[in-house]
This record gives structure tokens, sequence and C-alpha cells, in this order.
């Protein structure tokens, strides 16, 4: 039995790695700037061969990638597609709080800290610690807060609802009208559907596999203080007018219990669940179409 | 051991490819199985590249993966090392492009593929250096030595000679001693960086008002500045 609380990830860190490292690092004004680069470069390299083993997509445009910025700066920023910033702190053998400047605080979702040992060929992935909103900057992550790994996935899969009412849309959700209209043409209205600020309501969409394309639309109201009203609706997709027959849409709570569902007939255009959650419930959306099942997960 | 690896499996096989629950699977599996003592290991420079591109496969192929022994660990480790083994096979052999000797086989059991990586390995370069902690600096110092001026050295300059003046200009309206330039100096050039709170002390101001300043004023300043340098170029 290994106790997969106690042992970390370990990421090995080939040739490709130090020579992108030594060529960013030689570029500054001083020894010590160069091995901060060095580690900086290194943490967003072993953070980025994780993300890829488990099939998510990074980009290496941020400030940690560009040499006036990191030649500045004391950043290891690593862009997630359709989900934001990480930060990739390196931590070194002994230490037990990690200094964390100004710059490396904007715009993470979160940080991820980097074990470095005498030896360079391998990294050690310590944890997790996500972005809380607070007045009081950060300027210091203790070893002791970090939360595991499995944190980190949540977060980067978890789609955030609140943020939607603040205008942030991540992970592919687009305008309902973007997806809807050229499927549906004009066989209905998606008036009732687009951003109501007066309502304080927004809906997104997005295109979903389950063996056949259809659309997922989630749309969330702020009534009362803290409760929220949310519709999810499924529409056919890729010009189709009715929704694929036998297609179950369901709601799951945050222990995965089956709470309401919903089945197609053979001529539905659309099927919709609705439903109310509080501040910070998560849910989870699941459609099963034959042997293939979809789930989406979310936090209001 | 062998139940849990039992059920990290099967649960790896029916979960949907990038879903939540896989995902955090293949997290626990990575970690169960970069413990088996039996993963092998090499002395070569890009052993380590090898073995990133096995991790990033094992994540992938899993559920194909089918044991062959009563041992799922033994199964999942022979596995692993097939694949390893041939990464590694690769690598000597972009070797041998190099280097005539290591170019011919030392045995010609063709067949037997564990007798021949196991051969190879004996050629493996014992004295290759991996860069270690403790050499970082020293190597760094040694390559920034024979490079011209360099980014950073421009940067750090503009800053510290603000000939414009466009970092002292920026400063809190009712301390102009609280500006760009000397908070640049001493959070971003000083090594280590000073404290905000010291800062603060110092120029009889609170945290959050220099906090403040320097996240919206000064680092939006700071960017803006080394994204142009780099058009001068």
């Amino acid at each position: 039995m290994i106790d997969t609380k106690s042992h970390h990830v370990n990421i090995p860190l080939g040739k490709d790695a130090h020579k992108l490292a030594e060529e960013f690092a030689v570029q500054q004004y001083s020894s010590g700037k160069g091995k901060k680069v060095y580690l900086n470069t290194l943490a967003v390299y072993a953070v980025r061969s994780y993300l890829t083993w488990l099939n998510i997509k990074t980009t290496l445009t941020g400030d940690s990638w560009h040499e006036g910025l990191r030649a500045i700066f004391d950043v290891a920023d690593l862009e997630i597609v359709n989900v934001g910033k990480l930060e990739c702190r390196p931590v070194l053998p002994g230490e037990k709080t990690i200094y964390l400047p100004s710059e490396a605080t904007i715009d993470r979702i979160g940080y991820v800290v980097v074990q470095f040992s005498q030896k360079l060929d391998a990294v050690e992935l310590l944890g997790f610690l996500p972005t809380k909103v607070s007045w009081e900057p950060l300027e210091t992550i203790e070893l002791t807060d970090l939360q595991s790994l499995d944190v980190l996935i949540e977060t980067i899969q978890i789609v955030n609802l609140r943020q939607w009412l603040e205008g942030t849309f991540k992970q592919d959700w687009q305008t309902p009208e973007l997806l809807l209209s050229s499927n549906l043409r004009s066989a209905f209205s998606t008036k009732s559907l687009a951003l109501d600020s007066q309502n304080n309501s927004v809906g997104r969409a997005k295109v979903v596999n389950v063996g056949k394309q259809v659309i997922l639309l989630v749309q969330l109201t702020s009534n009362v203080r803290d409760v929220f009203d949310i519709r999810v609706r499924t529409y056919p997709g890729e010009d189709e007018t009715h929704l694929p027959a036998d297609l179950q849409l369901i709601i799951l709570d945050e222990a995965q219990n089956h709470c309401m569902q919903v089945q197609a007939r053979n001529i539905d255009n659309w099927i919709q669940l609705e439903f109310s959650c509080q501040h910070e419930e998560k849910f989870s959306v699941m459609l099963i179409l034959g042997n293939t099942t979809i789930k989406e997960h979310f936090v209001v | 051991m062998e139940e849990q690896l039992q059920t990290l499996i099967n649960d790896l096989q029916h979960y949907p490819e990038e879903s939540l629950e896989r995902r955090k699977a293949l997290n626990r599996l990575l970690i169960i199985v970069q413990q088996f003592p039996g993963i092998y290991k090499s002395s070569h420079q890009d052993y380590p590249e090898a073995l990133n591109k096995t991790w990033e496969w094992v994540c992938r192929k899993i559920g194909e993966f089918q044991p062959h022994s009563s041992s799922l660990q033994q199964s999942l480790t022979q596995w692993i090392n097939g694949y390893l083994k041939w990464r590694i096979k690769d690598l000597y052999a972009s070797d041998s492009k190099y280097t005539i000797s290591l170019n011919r086989p030392l045995n010609n059991n063709e067949h037997n593929y564990n007798d021949r990586v196991s051969m190879l390995d004996i050629l493996a370069d014992s004295n290759s250096q991996s860069t270690t902690l403790n050499l970082l600096d020293l190597k760094i110092a040694q390559i920034q030595k024979s490079e011209r001026q360099s980014w950073g050295e421009r940067i750090k300059q503009y800053i510290e000679q603000d000939e414009m003046g466009e970092l002292k200009n920026c400063h809190l309206k009712k301390n102009p001693e609280c500006n760009c330039h000397l908070l640049a100096i001493r959070l971003l050039l000083h090594q280590p960086p000073h404290k905000i709170a010291d800062i603060a002390r110092q120029l009889n101001s609170s945290n959050q008002t220099i906090y403040s300043h320097w996240k919206r004023k000064c680092l939006p300043l700071l960017r803006k500045i080394s994204t142009n340098l780099e058009f001068d170029r």
C-alpha cells in the first residue's frame, strides 16, 4: 500500500529543459538573478510537463517566457488554455516558506510549489494553493498550507459561475447566441437567453460531444442574497433540429448523488432542469447518450 | 497494494477522457508507479527526458494496459519498462550517429531485447556532467561573462538611471519619496528584496498604501518599459 498523500509526483527534467533554463539565465544581470530565472524556468517546465501528462493544454506565453519581463520580474507563470495563469514557485532544500513577490500574484488562479533537490534532473510537485480573494496581499506561502494536486485539477476543471456574474468566462463557454443561432435558425427565440443585467442573470453555452454534438446551456440568476437559480438546458448541435433520442441530462450534487434527471424523446428540441444553489455549492451536469458519458463541474 | 492498483486501473479504464475523475486517478497512479523499485534506470544524460516521455505515455495508454502475470505491480512495471527501454534505445541510437565507437552492437543477440539494453547500459556516459544546485551559480556566472551586455543588464541600467524620470515621477501625491524608482530598486533589483513593511516604515506610510501604489501604478509602468525596450533592439 502506497500512501498517495505522503508521496509526490516526480517530474524528470531533461536536457531540453536545462537548455532553455540556461538560455534564459545567462541574459540576466547577476548570477543570483540568473539562478532565480534558471529555477523559475525549470519550475514552469515541470508543471507544464505534468499538465501535458494529464492532457491539459498550456501555452508558454506568460511573463516568464518574455525576455524583458523575466529580466526584471521574479515570475514563473504558466497559462492554462481557457482557464488562467498558474504560478509555479520553486522551493529549495530545507526551505519551509516561499517568498511571493507582488508581480507573481497578478491574475493567478493559484500557486504550484515545485521542490528542487541537489540533483537537478528531477523535481517534485509538493502541492497547490488556490488564490483566495482577500484584502491582505499574499506575501509568502507556508509549505504546511499546501493542498494536494487534486485541488489543482478541480480548480482547472470546475466552472466558477460566480465569475460569470462578474463577466469572466473561461473553459470555452460562449454567448448562447453564438452557438445557438446557426443551429436553431429562426425556430427559437434566443432573446430570453441573453445576458439580462437588470435581472442579474447570465447564460453561457458550450458545445459538448456525447457521441453526437449537443449544446449545453447554463443560465444563472441571482435572486436573494447568496441564493442562485440555475437552469441547465440541452439543445441539438450540428444544425440538427431535434435532440438525439434517449439523451439523458442529470444533475449531481457535490457527493455525486443523482438529484434530478430528464430524458429526451424522439422529437424534443430541448430538455432542461431547474434548481437553486447557495454560494459555494458545487454541482455537476452529466449527459449520457448510449455508452458515452460527459460530466461538467460547477461551483456557484 | 495490489487491490489499490486493481481498483485504480479499473477506474481509469472506465472514466471518460479529460474527466475530473480520470485526471485525479492518473495523479494517484503516477505517485504509486513512480515508487516501483523495478522501473528501469539509466545513467545516460538523456534518461530524464526518456522517463518524462514515458510518464506521458503511461497516462495516455493506461486504458490499453493488460496484466500478464498474477502480480499487477510486476505486470505494470514490465509494461512501463517495455516503453522506457525503447526510448532509451532511441537515445543510444541518436548518440551513435555522432560517436562511432558506440555504433557497434556488443553482442549479436538481436532477439533478446532485454540483454541488448543491458549491454548498452554499460556504454552509458558515466562522465556526463549533470548540473547540480551548488554548481548552478558558477555555471551561470561563467556563461554570463562571455555574453555581451545582457538583457538584464540593459533593463537594470535603465531602471537605475531613469533618465527620463518616468519612474521618479510615478509617486504618491502626498509623498514624492514613495516613487516607482525607489520601489523598483528595493523590491526588484535588491537581492534579497526589501520587505514592503520596512519600506513603509522608512517612508512614513502604510503597508497597504505602498502595496497598492506598487501593484496598481509601478508594476504596469515597469511592464510597459520592459516590453518597449525589446523593440529598440
